[in-house]
């Protein structure tokens, strides 16, 4: 089928060819004929692995860069201290995922505890090299946790308010191939945080090359400048076209199968259905990159395959606690009461999703559904309307965000509903910056948000999500000393058993508030060729393509 | 004639700086904070202040409005946000696909327009005229981007004779040395054919689709000028002299006929040039277009506002040279 469609493409091209030469070509030399040229570029054709997606390279500076595009490229030029660990799926050949508290050496081939676990000491792989011949060492590890601390990416934030660290003295060269990071004290999230991608190490001695009096870290420069060390290296980057990765010869690890990675820039979710089924590409990426209606549609499809798997990303509605009458936590329990959830689970998300039933997802650690008694009962919300005072009901509006086409649909599930409790919902639909920006500043009432964590860790979720402290990411404004105390106390407990104990009781605490409407934890889900194994999905969802390989 | 172009070239200062303040108003009155998309969302409120600082958000509108005028005679149109590049870079990048692609659907739209507009006008309500007529509705009619959908299934996914959407070569095929960026007319300077015969697949589908949409009006004008034209009394005279019909209809009608077409086919460039948003979202086609989308989608404002800066300027341009253009066609006109 593939080859018959390659000969037919070739035939097509070398009839419109035939037709331009007929008209004008004739003037130009024979010899300046292609047919050569042609040959040889199959001969040494690399393995290609083709994506399409719809997302691109804002930044290449690993401490602040955003996007999903910017994240995947650089998860796969650049390389980590550690990775997350994967492991089989049973039944899905192929396919790999994380476990929680489970890391593997990279860059750093062991590591070690000491004094109770608040020095990490990790020894630095012998031998490897960044792409400019420069040897990764301790100091390069020191240099690139340097710079996420100081330099004006969002990770000075991170580093801080969850490594517990404030001082770059706290990253320390033992010797060349021997660096710890000592915290203040032990934190159960401290491998989580290494192991983003964001602490990617660096070639210090290219970098500080760039650095500038007025720009110290070269932040300008790597914005657009990738010093690698990982296993690919990204050899061209053309925004609204492609962005390819080839093969990092010098890689410490055995070269991956695919030789290059063509990354396309398909802006319609239509072309990205009909590449697939045409078999033009080999995968969809991004977030979402396809809807679970696309995604449903290509089930069963010849010569594809879906690979899904649940993720941590949760699905709510927000419901602004400074704005009556969501600071009624009956309005809220009403609310709950009323979300046909029964409904939008099979006619927006066709089964690429679970039904959330506690703030924490039910893959993290400490999950604990057991406090919650809402389901669609709109009796039961109604006589919560009228305790709370609101027996006729009240009029409202509902932001969700332009193009996500699940909270579209779930919005309009739910508008209907509540008109039934006297509830009468507007919906608005808001770009993505507006929305940002009306959320921040609590103007919305209520609204369909999302929250992903990178980090498999109920803390760091609970921390973004229900500390009053937590400004821009608590959109709810939710505050509740009770929870505000339990967060800091727990934050950095090493005992595990009482730390989840705590978040159990956090999350018994959110449920009786009603903090969130509970909507749904999505699914990861790819859709490929059916030739295409070793698929990793791990805690922050960007692919690395070193391990992915065709068969047959 | 010259004193008439220095008058309408003077004109065109005034019109250009109403443009700069309506696409800077603009920007201005649209919701979202920019300094909050670029800080991301671990952003503290410190970072968001120090980051509107840094963008100038927190002066008066019209120490901005110079930042942004002075900045747009630099050459300095911002920076984007989701690609990280200067706006400037991403335009020039992306010009040439967009100026291809509206040159060859001009192209479409008056080598098939015009000819079927004579033959309708001079066959008229023939069987001829009323299928002018279907395929004018239907381009009208129907949207862009549904065109470009039912070209795309049927020619790429059910027959495979067009290329998939992804661009404007072939996998494997290098892009032709630069001269003008227009990939076929470098690739025909250059001599490299293979280039050439991929770029031309390319461009083919979304080409029609966006000559479709605009050859309508272009054929209903041209068909009812024509019709006029026909029967003006210079045209009675010369059927009456006996000229040969051929003779009368392309020598004398259609040389008359087209002079207020060269108006039309500026308008139609300067749609084109804009209006194409829709058609390279649908082909994955790398313009400023399908640039504009996606910036809108991220409410990334420095693109959106040089989008709409640049296709001003592209009309303001176009109706200077349509107005020159007009006088030297039309003595009449420079008189006034």
């Amino acid at each position: 089928m593939k080859k018959m469609e390659e000969s037919h493409q070739r035939l097509t091209s070398r009839r419109e060819f035939l037709k331009i030469a007929g008209g004008v070509g004739l003037s130009f030399p024979l010899a300046n004929l292609p047919f050569s040229r042609l040959r040889r570029a199959n001969a040494a054709e690399p393995r290609t692995l083709t994506v399409a997606w719809d997302t691109e390279i804002d930044t290449l500076d690993p401490a602040s860069f955003k996007t999903i595009g910017g994240y995947t490229t650089i998860a796969n030029i650049y390389d980590t201290p550690i990775y997350w660990g994967v492991s089989p799926i049973p039944n899905k050949e192929g396919f790999f995922l994380s476990k929680p508290h489970d890391f593997v050496p990279r860059m750093a081939e062991s590591w070690s505890k000491e004094k109770d676990g608040s020095v990490l000491v990790f020894k630095v792989r012998k031998g490897m090299k960044f792409p400019s011949g420069n040897p990764v060492t301790a100091h390069s590890f020191k240099y690139s946790f340097d710079r996420g601390l100081q330099s004006p990416g969002y990770m000075r934030i991170v580093i801080p308010s969850l490594l517990a660290i404030d001082s770059p003295d706290q990253f320390e060269v033992r010797d060349d191939y021997t660096f710890a990071i000592r915290l203040k004290s032990p934190t159960p999230m401290a491998m989580d945080i290494i192991a983003l991608s964001n602490n990617a190490i660096l070639d210090h001695l290219e970098v500080k090359k760039h650095a500038t009096g007025e720009d110290p870290w070269a932040t300008q420069w790597l914005k657009r400048n990738a010093v690698g060390g990982g296993p690919y290296n990204l050899i061209k980057n053309i925004p609204g076209v492609e962005i390819i990765l080839e093969a990092n010869n010098g890689f410490y690890q055995k070269p991956p199968f695919f030789e290059r990675i063509v990354l396309k820039f398909v802006p319609n979710e239509a072309d990205r259905v009909m590449l697939l089924k045409k078999k033009a590409i080999d995968m969809v990426a991004g977030r979402p990159g396809l809807s679970p209606r696309n995604v449903k549609s290509l089930e069963g499809e010849p010569g594809l395959k879906i690979f899904t798997v649940p993720d941590t990303t949760c699905h709510f509605v927000s419901m602004n606690q400074k704005k009556p009458p969501y600071d009624n936590v009956k309005v809220r329990q009403a609310i709950n009461y009323a979300i046909p959830i029964e409904a939008i689970m099979p006619n927006v998300l066709f089964g690429y999703g679970r039904v959330m039933k506690t703030p924490v997802p039910d893959i993290t650690p400490s999950y604990d559904p057991s406090a919650n008694q809402f389901k669609f009962d709109l009796n039961k919300a109604k006589a919560l309307l009228k305790e709370a005072g609101y027996e006729k009901g009240f009029t409202t509006t509902m932001a969700i965000r332009l193009g996500w086409a699940p909270h579209e649909m779930a919005a309009t599930w739910m508008q209907r509903e509540f008109e039934n409790i006297g509830i009468r919902m507007n919906i608005v639909k808001e770009t993505d910056a507006t929305f940002r920006q009306s959320m921040s500043q609590g103007q919305h009432e209520i609204s369909i948000d999302s929250w992903q964590s990178w980090v498999n860790d109920p803390f760091y979720h609970l921390q973004f999500n229900f500390n009053s402290k937590a400004a821009g990411t608590n959109v709810n404004f939710y505050s509740n000393p009770i929870v505000d105390k339990l967060i800091a106390e727990n934050m950095h407990e090493p005992n595990l058993e009482k730390r989840n104990a705590a978040s159990r009781e956090i999350q018994k605490i959110i449920i009786e508030d009603a903090v969130w409407g509970f909507l749904w934890y999505d699914n990861w889900t790819r859709v490929m060729k059916s030739d295409i194994f070793g698929l990793e999905k791990r805690w922050d969802t960007f692919e690395r393509y070193q391990t992915v390989y065709r068969k047959g | 004639m010259g004193q008439y172009i220095f008058k309408r070239i003077l004109m065109v200062i005034p019109t250009l700086i109403g443009v700069t303040i309506i696409t800077f108003t603009l920007a201005y009155l649209l919701p979202g904070n920019p300094a909050m998309v670029k800080a991301g969302p671990f952003a503290t409120p410190e970072h968001l202040a120090a980051m509107e600082k840094e963008m100038g958000l927190d002066r008066p509108v019209y120490v901005q409005f110079w930042r942004y005028i002075s900045g747009v005679a630099r050459g300095d149109l911002g920076q984007s946000s989701s690609t990280g590049r200067q706006v400037l870079e991403d335009f020039v990048q992306r010009i040439p696909a967009t100026l291809e692609l509206t040159l060859a659907s001009l192209l479409i739209a008056v080598g098939i327009g015009i000819p079927l507009a004579v033959v309708s006008a001079v066959r008229r309500d023939s069987l001829l005229d009323h299928i002018c007529r279907i395929i004018g509705v239907g381009g009208v009619a129907m949207p862009t981007f549904w065109t470009g959908i039912l070209l795309l299934y049927v020619l790429f996914y059910q027959l495979g004779l067009a290329p998939p959407p992804l661009g404007r070569l072939s996998p494997g095929v290098s892009a032709p040395t630069a001269i003008t960026g227009l990939y076929t007319i470098d690739s025909l300077l250059t001599g490299n054919l293979t280039a050439l015969a991929s770029s031309l697949h390319h461009l083919l589908l979304p080409a029609v689709t966006l000559g479709f949409s605009v050859m309508a009006p272009l054929t209903r004008m041209v068909r009812a000028t024509m019709l006029e034209v026909l029967s003006s009394d210079y045209i009675r005279a010369a059927e009456a002299s006996g000229l040969p019909q051929r003779q009368i209809v392309y020598g004398d009608a259609l040389r008359n006929t087209l002079i207020p077409v060269i108006t039309l086919i500026g308008v139609i460039f300067g749609f084109l040039m804009g209006g194409n948003v829709v058609v390279e979202l649908v082909f994955g086609w790398p313009g400023i277009g399908n640039y504009a989308v996606t910036s809108l989608m991220s409410k990334d404002a420095q693109p959106i506002q040089s989008f709409v800066l640049f296709v001003s300027v592209v009309y303001v341009m176009v109706n200077l040279i349509v107005d020159i253009a007009y006088a030297v066609a039309d003595p009449r006109i420079r008189l006034r």
